[in-house]
């Protein structure tokens, strides 16, 4: 194989490897929709982390912002590529859409206001949109238990 | 006692100098998904680098000239050119890595965006390698390298159950919420992190750099079987304390600022300044290497002057390479690309680029001609040859498991 046709294959293994493919089947969206909410949890429960430990003095306040910009960052990736996954006409998949979705809004609703009340120094919002969040990362965690 | 000061300062810039943000990303990510079950990868990569460079510091040694320059010669420009142009592009993107790595790490400490601090970087980068002296930029970050001890002592002051961690290391598996394929593509990202090719060139190049001679032989292999294993125990540092604190809470590593969370939890704002400190001193380190190794390939292979121990009007050619690499390497952070899924990408080429990078180095080492009396032994050469059949099956299987998980997801 020659240098070019080296450089070849690894480009296309690059855009590949990054692709999200459609979901044909509802057992494909189930499993599509799982894999959206195990990387959201991720992104809550880091944050939920960062926060917790600005509260009990363990993390720098420019640290935490950044760990949670990134998360909120991520958390709107995920919420976007999950969307635009066209569903398949079943209402099963209908009612997985929604549920997804509202986790993943309710998630980015909370990580903003939290990064907002983050940069204000306010404590109080701090902790309680901390505790909204671990509320929605139950019910992350609840949903890929019901669905693995 | 100048020896002994010599063999201690090598021993402890190998350690500090081993990890990367490879390492950093890539431990911190298997250890936050699988536990403590990948480690055998990380050690099986570290027994690799450990034999390949020791044999390259050896070649340096005894020959006086770079690794690319034996090869072209002694394997065929053909031969030459595919080592060449595989292990620049993988040093290349390792290069883009490390420096969006420094980037994330000081926006860490500062919460300023790293887009904004990567042209500094460059600048910095350049400024060191054009002006300061190489023994003193490979001790410097070499020895700050080290303070990512602090993910040691957060190891401890977790209080894990030390019998269960050595279970996991001693006993591996797969958890059962992954598949085989994607365990097996980590395992080679593992592997690909420990075995990254341009520590190679640097290491047999620096040689040269420091004029080894056949009596530095002694004090090389100290640096490498002392200090490569000694720096591999920090990787498994890294990935113990993401398996301790993050793997129970769900938590999947994609930003360096997760890599830190848990020596935060552990032991709170000093030591996570103290991780800040190690994570800006181990990429920008690995910057200065992986930016001088694109010029040493390039340098070596077309036989132009090479090195920092000419002035750079002497070399150069060798030194506009590393200047355009590093102008490719800060061009590419500034496409807004993830440097940390450059980083994820770097790993697994480096594991698809490592036969063509240490294929050549076993055949020079056991070439007479150049070694005289100090060729491979029998014990080297077996050893070697086991660990070209996993390159060259993990370097088969990389890509394929690649498209296969979707890049492990």
């Amino acid at each position: 194989m020659n240098v070019r046709a080296c450089l070849a294959v690894f480009t296309l293994a690059g855009v590949l490897s990054g692709c999200v493919g459609p979901a044909t089947t509802v057992a494909a969206y189930k499993g599509k929709a799982l894999h959206a909410a195990g990387d959201a949890l991720s992104q809550v429960e880091t944050a939920v982390l960062a926060a917790d430990s600005l509260l009990s003095g363990r993390l720098m306040q420019p640290y935490t912002e950044v760990v949670i910009s990134q998360a909120e960052t991520d958390l709107s990736s995920i919420q976007n590529s999950f969307d635009s996954i066209q569903p398949p006409n079943s209402a099963d998949s209908d009612k997985l859409r929604s549920t997804v979705d509202d986790m993943l809004s309710d998630g980015l609703t909370s990580l903003s206001e939290l990064r907002i009340a983050l940069r204000r120094s306010d404590t109080n919002t701090v902790r309680h949109r901390t505790d909204a969040l671990r509320h929605t990362a139950d019910q992350l965690d609840r949903f890929d238990e019901e669905h693995s | 006692m100048k020896r002994i000061f010599g063999v201690a300062l090598g021993i402890l810039t190998a350690i500090g100098g081993f990890v990367d943000i490879g390492d950093l990303v890539t431990n911190a990510l298997v250890g936050s998904r699988f536990g403590l079950s990948l480690v055998w990868a990380t050690l099986v990569g570290v027994v690799g680098i450990c034999l390949y460079a020791e044999m390259s510091g050896r070649v340096a040694a005894i020959t006086g000239r770079g690794t690319f320059d034996l090869v072209r010669e002694r394997l065929g420009p053909r031969v030459g050119m595919a080592n060449l142009v595989a292990s620049f592009l993988v040093t290349l993107l390792t290069f883009a890595a490390e420096v969006g790595g420094v980037a994330l790490a000081l926006e860490l400490a500062t919460s300023v965006n790293y887009l904004l601090i990567v042209p500094i970087v460059g600048v910095a980068i350049w400024f060191v390698i054009w002006r300061v002296k190489f023994s003193v930029l490979e001790n410097t970050f070499g020895l700050l390298g080290l303070v990512l001890i602090v993910f040691g002592v957060a190891l401890w002051k977790l209080n894990p159950d030390w019998g269960d961690l050595f279970r996991q290391i001693s006993r591996p598996h797969k958890p059962t919420d992954e598949s085989l394929p994607v365990y097996f593509y980590y395992a080679i990202a593992l592997f690909g992190a420990a075995m990254t090719p341009y520590e190679v060139f640097f290491f047999s190049s620096g040689g040269v750099e420091e004029k080894w001679t056949k009596k530095d032989i002694i004090t090389e292999r100290v640096n490498v079987f002392v200090g490569f294993p000694l720096g591999g125990l920090l990787s498994v540092a890294i990935a113990a304390v993401a398996a301790l604190v993050l793997l129970p809470a769900n938590i999947q590593v994609d930003t360096i600022g997760q890599v830190g969370l848990p020596v935060a939890v552990a032991a709170g704002k000093i030591a996570l300044a103290i991780a800040i400190l190690g994570f800006v001193a181990a990429t920008f380190g690995a910057a200065l290497e992986t930016g001088l190794s694109c010029g040493y390939t390039v340098a070596q292979y077309y036989g132009w002057q090479w090195g920092k121990f000419v002035r750079p009007k002497e070399a150069s050619r060798f030194h506009l390479v590393v200047l355009m690499a590093l102008i490719a390497a800060v061009g590419t952070v500034l496409t807004t690309i993830d440097p940390v899924k450059i980083t994820e990408y770097s790993v697994v080429f480096s594991a698809v680029a490592l036969p063509l990078t240490y294929f050549p180095i076993l055949v020079i080492a056991n070439d007479p001609d150049y070694m005289g009396t100090e060729t491979n032994g029998r014990i080297s050469n077996f050893l070697a040859s086991i660990f070209l059949v996993i390159i060259v099956v993990a370097s088969v299987a990389a890509i394929p498991l690649m498209l296969y998980t979707k890049a492990g997801q």
